[in-house]
């Protein structure tokens, strides 16, 4: 009864997850859009040092030109950066959430079928192997070059790119760490069902 | 597979049904099944000592190797 309880409160507690990444997911579109028609709205927007979007409410005003971004502290603001750069930065943003999303689902999936008890079954082997696979793309994607970003100043009307970036390599550590897990899980979990299966035909 | 059950063959031998022998060792008909079918992977001595009792026969009359 305890094991049951806990159970569905990190269900719920895997939805409430699930409902925060799907908020985001939308805002990280509706932001896309909103500021191609309202720009303003979004002058203390920037791009932390760890390739986060955030609202800086220190910001008043974007750097008009090169040399006035030089006497700054340099940040990456949101409004100055180039259409690629921004679509290519909140899309690989927006990968990440669905695919944290699908990973959570399925582990939400993976505790409803535990309410039974009854752990050592195909369908949970199948779940981890998605997992698997989606942690793996997450990661291949992360090794692509989107955190470049390039800026656009105008000097006498004419285009100037400034390209900055954040290196991040926390991911070479922490991502095999979580594939490796996953996978260990799943071997264990499909000898699991060898042995019920062979405990199951036991007569 | 190399090892046969002959549990079919006692069972017409002694005249009892599949159904009557089950209640009698306390197994479900289901696995009754499973084990003439010859898809059990293993079966516990308590199992084939009730079965010899039941049957009044050895275990040798209910299992039998045979080469592939």
């Amino acid at each position: 009864m305890k094991t049951e309880r806990k159970i569905i409160l990190s269900s719920h507690f895997l939805k409430f997850i699930m409902a925060i990444l799907f908020v985001t997911g939308i805002s990280l579109v509706v932001i896309y859009f909103h500021s191609l028609n309202s720009p303003e709205k979004y002058t203390s927007l920037i791009i932390s040092k760890n390739n986060g979007l955030i609202f800086d409410s220190s910001i008043k005003e974007i750097p008009k030109n090169y040399d006035e971004w030089k006497n700054t502290k340099q940040l990456i603001h949101f409004n100055l950066l180039e259409n690629f750069t921004k679509v290519r930065f909140l899309l690989s943003k927006f990968t990440n959430v669905v695919g944290y999303f699908f990973i959570i689902f399925l582990f939400h999936k993976f505790l409803k079928n535990a309410l039974t008890l009854q752990f050592f079954f195909e369908s949970n082997i199948k779940i981890l192997n998605k997992i698997l696979y989606i942690l793996l793309g997450l990661f291949l994607l992360k090794l692509l070059p989107f955190n470049l970003y390039t800026m656009v100043f105008f000097k006498n009307g004419l285009p100037h790119y400034v390209s900055k970036s954040h290196m991040d390599l926390n991911f070479l550590f922490y991502y095999p760490l979580y594939i490796i897990f996953i996978y260990l899980l799943k071997i264990v979990f499909k000898r699991g069902q060898e042995l019920k299966t062979e405990n199951d035909l036991t007569i | 597979m190399a090892i046969i059950v002959n549990l079919d063959v006692m069972l017409a031998k002694r005249k009892m049904r599949s159904k009557e022998l089950a209640e009698i060792i306390g197994i479900t008909t289901a696995n009754l099944s499973i084990l003439k079918s010859g898809k059990a992977k293993a079966i516990r001595f308590s199992t084939l000592e009730a079965i010899c009792k039941a049957l009044d026969c050895q275990p040798s009359d209910i299992l039998e190797y045979q080469e592939d």
